[in-house]
């Protein structure tokens, strides 16, 4: 529990950190909101009074300080692009990302754990090199070409799933299988070379002389050790997959976070762009603080 | 040299590996000297041309020549995908390593940075790279490399902590060996094999990410050849004229494949050694 | 993955053509046994563009995707027809008085908003009284410029007062932005009205029904419209950004109708039997803008020689020609206005003479700008700096993303573009030579779109007093005269093509109306089927 507390704790002034790193960026990013939004027909006189409508006239410290001040009260601002609040875009669209996020790992983790496990297992070489040429090959395919041949075959020539929006569960199966592919090809790598690892130990042999099932050994002593960098992994790779989900749901047409926020980027449209960004952070961060968690429970070596 | 073979005949997945590397590598070196056309030669009158002996991969949309680009791009796909992901092993290993070892309150602060670095979205960090940094392909490589560090951190750490606390080091250092022997002799050693896996798996990374940027138009500029830039412009002609998007494709699967396969077999030759120090470790 | 895609692509052909099969038999359930139908429809038809609407605010929007639903769900006083023609909307008719500056218009009789208000003089009065209100700052406010008041003459009859006279009067009454909105809803949602289901109410044939944004827009046919009604119950607009993807899409038969269809994919989507393509010429040409204060643009000669050394047939054949057709003006064919000066021939032998009589023997370095924002418009900078190459004139291409790109345009002190060329695609929203010519080619301080800095005094005057021209045959002799000096004499733009407006749909659908803006609107459109 204490841990879960200190996790949290950590939370807060990454947060800040990445609020103001954000407010940076996008003012550092060439490209003025008040003239994009004004579209290329407006006339300056036009352009001028939305920047001041915007508030995009002030100071960048003021701008940051009313940025602050309204976040802590729950209001991230306004979207320059469409009006609408930032916080009620994010609740509508916080579900799909949140779904597609959790799909992804899930995937990820249980593909990447089965097949990593069986290429270390495996007596024979082949099935080990298949195995590993397989997440390999996932591992370096981009999502992008993923989510498209995914559609293809799914969708176009066999007609089994949607391909593309929200609405049934089936609509976001290709979404995270395009999201997770990638990384369950990482976490199988990594847990192979774990699960080696752990093969290679004394306990093992000592537990094999001993006369006890090999396999029992191994999910009592060597899964538990090879789970410890896979949650590390899952970890490292978060932050991957939630920006994946720009790319996945501007192909399968979810309205997702990550979308919104590449929209919003070409827009500068820079309350969305610091609402989702933040959103993000927080939910890598939690993320990470959950897997840490996890790791310490897990090995008692590993300690605070 | 013998003992090179041995091990190539022992392993002929690592062998073709390092066959596809070495090619990819005289590509880079030699790039100018092997193309068969002139990278940049546009011929409108000859483009979208299927395979054929004058272009085995066919022309692009603007009549080049596939293959002589692919050629050209090796030197700056493989040299950014190289210069970044060192850059990004060398400094983020010294972050984990130093987290690992010095618990406290600097453990707490580089733990804080790499989180921070982790939660930003990658594309953001590298376009605020390059922003502050200009375009081209130096501020590609430095982008892509802060990209790369604080994973390369995260796992140094996970994997040296269990090490550091071990037995072994405790004795290195009641003997009087000074904390970088004891780091880069003990410490190290312990955490390769992770490394490796993920250094080729950042590889594969770094070559999309300075796709992705060159996409953005961040990274390198038209019209200059880059393995990534012609995968991000090929994927329009994916289903009209498919080779000129799959050629650059097959290009940076088969080399981040190769790194990753020799970087395995190298890995599972030096179990043994890298076990014995484990065990001593613990 | 990717070699897979090698024999995936027969393979998918021939699933293809089996699936229809298929699908009408499930449908029919057996098929021959069932009485011959009318033809049925179906109650609702699919439309997927890039990107969803940003605003429903006829005076707000900027954006082609948000114009065309605005154009199903708000009509303006008069309207284009599919000739580009002005045809009456809301206002019945209407007449100028001899001073070219007092129009007057009659509405419709029984015409309802879909929140019930009826449309009067008053609500038309209001309308143009919002969108010109320097405070709420709506985004369309400079087109209307040119009007100083407007009057309720009885409840049916309004008078708009111009400032000067005014030739391109009726083109911005027929504008999108011209479009009436209920003033009762307008005035309870303030600054909120039209980015929600609810805080929407037009005329139109059609009203919002639901909108999730970036999910789907439903529209629905409005019951009490006064004119023909909307052919199918709903029209659902569902936003894929992917280019690749919307194509999937259609040919999965998940949507109906997309836009924005990648150039590559259209001579395949023409040849397939289930889908058909659709292509008008529009208001868009492509061009690559100089900026005339940069050394060596200075010179009108230098520039002509970058246009004469470009082979635009080489590029409009082999590049574009899915999408394109060669450019004749700096006007495109369909706006009023137009005069055919023909296309610009290659010949790099007079462009290196005129290098010559410039002072730039042996050619000079340069940069190209371009964004990928632009159909092939990386690949078109690559081509023409290609062509430049070959007359010595060697030049570095600069990609930018669209939004960098709008600010060097739109965000800099004037004059202060470091670009030297810059690729823009033009396309005057009223379709009228005033607006095609005037702000991206009149000198500063009038211009304000003039991001080349283009200055010509003789072109000054002509556009001025055309501006203020009433009379057509006049008013067209003053333009042809003014697409002369900008086209041939002291160009201000390498003029590429034409462009295409394209959309897609299932041969099922009927009835689509594409329009030369750039839009397309289904108030008509129907899809076979069940």
């Amino acid at each position: 529990m204490r841990l879960i507390g200190a996790a949290v704790l950590r939370l807060a002034p990454v947060l800040v950190v990445i609020s103001l790193l954000v407010f940076s960026i996008v003012h550092l990013i060439p490209g003025d909101p008040a003239v994009i939004a004004a579209g290329l027909e407006a006339s300056p006189a036009t352009v001028d009074r939305i920047r001041r409508d915007l508030g995009l006239d002030r100071p960048v410290a003021v701008q940051y300080g009313r940025f602050v001040v309204r976040a802590l009260q729950g209001d991230l601002g306004m979207s320059i692009r469409t009006g609408v609040p930032v916080g009620q875009e994010i609740r509508d669209r916080l579900p799909h990302t949140i779904v597609l996020a959790a799909g992804g790992v899930a995937l990820a983790v249980g593909l990447g754990l089965v097949v990593g496990t069986g290429a270390a297992l495996s007596r024979r070489v082949v099935v080990d090199r298949v195995l590993t040429a397989g997440s390999l090959l996932a591992a370096s395919t981009p999502s992008y070409w993923l989510a498209l041949m995914l559609m293809l075959v799914f969708s176009v020539s066999l007609g089994w799933l949607p391909a593309i929006g929200v609405g049934t569960p089936a609509h976001y199966v290709l979404p995270c299988m395009a999201l997770g592919l990638q990384s369950a090809g990482a976490v199988a790598r990594m847990t192979r070379a774990s699960v080696r690892d752990v093969l290679g130990q004394d306990f093992l042999r000592a537990a094999r002389a001993k006369g006890v099932a090999e396999w029992r050994v191994l999910v009592a002593h060597g899964l538990r050790n090879a789970l410890l960098p896979v949650l590390s992994l899952v970890g490292l790779r978060i932050g991957g997959l939630l920006a994946g989900t720009v790319l996945v749901e501007s192909v399968f047409a979810v309205p997702g976070v990550g979308r919104m926020m590449a929209d919003a980027v070409v827009a500068r449209d820079f309350p969305m762009v610091q609402g989702g960004v933040l959103v993000v952070a927080a939910m890598v961060v939690v993320v990470n603080a959950l897997t840490e968690v996890m790791a310490r429970a897990l090995d008692p070596r590993v300690r605070g | 040299m013998n003992a090179w073979l041995a091990f190539f005949r022992r392993d002929v997945l690592a062998g073709a590996a390092f066959v596809v590397l070495v090619m990819v590598t005289a590509a880079a070196a030699l790039g100018p000297w092997l193309t068969p056309y002139e990278a940049l030669a546009v011929d409108l009158a000859a483009n979208y041309q299927p395979s054929s002996l004058a272009h085995p991969l066919g022309t692009d949309n603007l009549g080049r020549d596939t293959l002589s680009r692919l050629i050209a791009g090796s030197r700056v796909s493989l040299g950014i995908a190289l210069a970044s992901t060192t850059a990004g092993l060398l400094a983020g290993s010294a972050i984990g390593l130093l987290a690992a070892w010095q618990r406290g309150w600097a453990e707490r602060l580089l733990l804080q940075l790499v989180d921070i670095l982790l939660a930003l979205p990658e594309l953001l960090l590298a376009i605020t790279a390059i922003t502050v940094l200009g375009r081209g392909t130096i501020s590609t490589v430095v982008a892509v490399a802060v990209y790369a560090v604080p994973s390369f951190a995260r796992i140094v750490r996970a994997a040296a902590q269990p090490v550091v606390g071990g037995e072994f080091v405790l004795a290195a250092r009641a003997s009087g060996a000074s904390v970088f022997r004891v780091l880069t002799r003990h410490v190290l050693p312990g955490c390769l094999s992770p490394l490796l896996a993920h250094t080729t798996v950042m590889l594969g990374s770094a070559m999309l990410l300075a796709s992705g940027l060159s996409f953005l138009g961040l990274g390198v500029q038209p019209p200059d050849a880059e393995w990534g830039a012609m995968l991000s412009r090929g994927r329009e002609l994916l289903r009209t004229a498919p080779l000129g998007a799959v050629a650059p494709g097959v290009a940076i699967t088969a080399t981040v494949l190769s790194f990753s396969v020799l970087g395995d077999s190298v890995r599972d030759a030096t179990d043994p050694w890298l076990a014995r120090h484990w065990r001593h470790s613990r | 993955m990717r070699a897979l895609f090698a024999w995936r692509t027969p393979e998918w052909r021939r699933l293809a053509a089996v699936l229809p099969l298929v699908w009408s038999a499930v449908a029919c359930g057996g098929g021959s046994t069932l009485p011959p139908a009318a033809p049925a429809f179906r109650d609702r038809l699919i439309f997927a563009a890039a990107a969803d609407a940003t605003t429903l605010d006829p005076h707000n929007t900027t954006d082609t995707e948000s114009d065309q639903a605005i154009m199903m769900v708000y009509e303006p006083l008069i309207a284009f027809d599919d000739s580009m023609k002005i045809v009456p909307r809301l206002a019945e008719r209407w007449n100028v008085e001899p001073d070219g500056v007092t129009w007057t218009f009659h509405l419709r009789k029984g015409v309802t908003f879909h929140d019930g208000t009826p449309l009067d003089a008053e609500a038309v009065r209001q309308n143009f009284a919002r969108v010109l209100d320097p405070v709420a700052n709506h985004k369309r406010i400079s087109l209307f410029s040119m009007i100083a008041r407007v009057e309720v003459v009885d409840p049916l009859t309004v008078r708009i007062v111009t400032k000067y006279p005014f030739g391109a009067f009726e083109p911005t009454i027929a504008h999108v932005s011209s479009a009436i909105v209920s003033p009762v809803v307008a005035t309870a949602k303030g600054k909120a009205f039209g980015s929600t289901a609810d805080a929407v109410s037009g005329t139109g044939p059609y009203r919002v029904a639901s909108w999730k944004k970036d999910q789907e827009l439903v529209l629905e046919r409005y019951e009490g419209y006064w004119g023909t009604k909307g052919a199918t119950r709903q029209i659902v607009y569902r936003p894929i950004p992917e280019a690749a993807a919307r194509v999937l899409a259609l040919e999965s038969g998940d949507v109906d109708v997309i836009s924005r269809i990648p150039a590559t994919d259209i001579p395949r989507l023409e040849a397939s039997t289930s889908i058909a393509v659709h292509k008008l010429p529009g208001v868009g040409a492509q061009q690559f803008r100089f900026n005339v204060t940069k050394k060596p643009y200075t010179d009108a000669r230098v520039r002509q020689a970058v246009s004469y050394a470009i082979n635009r047939p080489a590029i409009v054949k082999n590049l574009v020609a899915s999408f394109a057709r060669p450019s004749t003006s700096a006007l495109t064919s369909i706006m009023r206005g137009y005069a055919n000066l023909g296309e610009i021939p290659y010949d790099p032998d007079r462009a290196r003479q005129l290098l010559r009589e410039a002072g730039y023997p042996n050619g000079f370095t340069t940069k190209i700008a371009t964004t990928p924002r632009y159909p092939m418009g990386v690949e078109l900078a690559e081509a023409v700096a290609s062509d430049l190459k070959k007359v010595g004139i060697t030049a570095a291409i600069e990609v930018y993303d669209w939004a960098t790109m709008v600010q060097f345009w739109a965000g800099l002190p004037p004059a202060r573009n470091p670009q030297e060329i810059f690729i823009m695609g033009a396309g005057a929203s009223t379709a009228d030579a005033d607006w095609g010519l005037r702000p991206i080619f009149q000198t500063a301080p009038t211009n304000e779109n003039n991001y080349g800095y283009y200055s010509n005094a003789e072109f000054d005057r002509v556009i001025d007093a055309a501006m203020r021209e009433t009379d057509a045959a006049t008013r067209q002799a003053l333009y042809t005269r003014a697409q002369q000096i900008v086209y041939l004499e002291d160009p201000g733009a390498v003029w590429l093509f034409d462009t295409l407006f394209s959309v897609a749909s299932r041969t099922a659908v009927t009835g689509l109306r594409p329009q030369a803006l750039g839009v397309v609107t289904f108030e008509r459109a129907q899809v076979a089927g069940s």
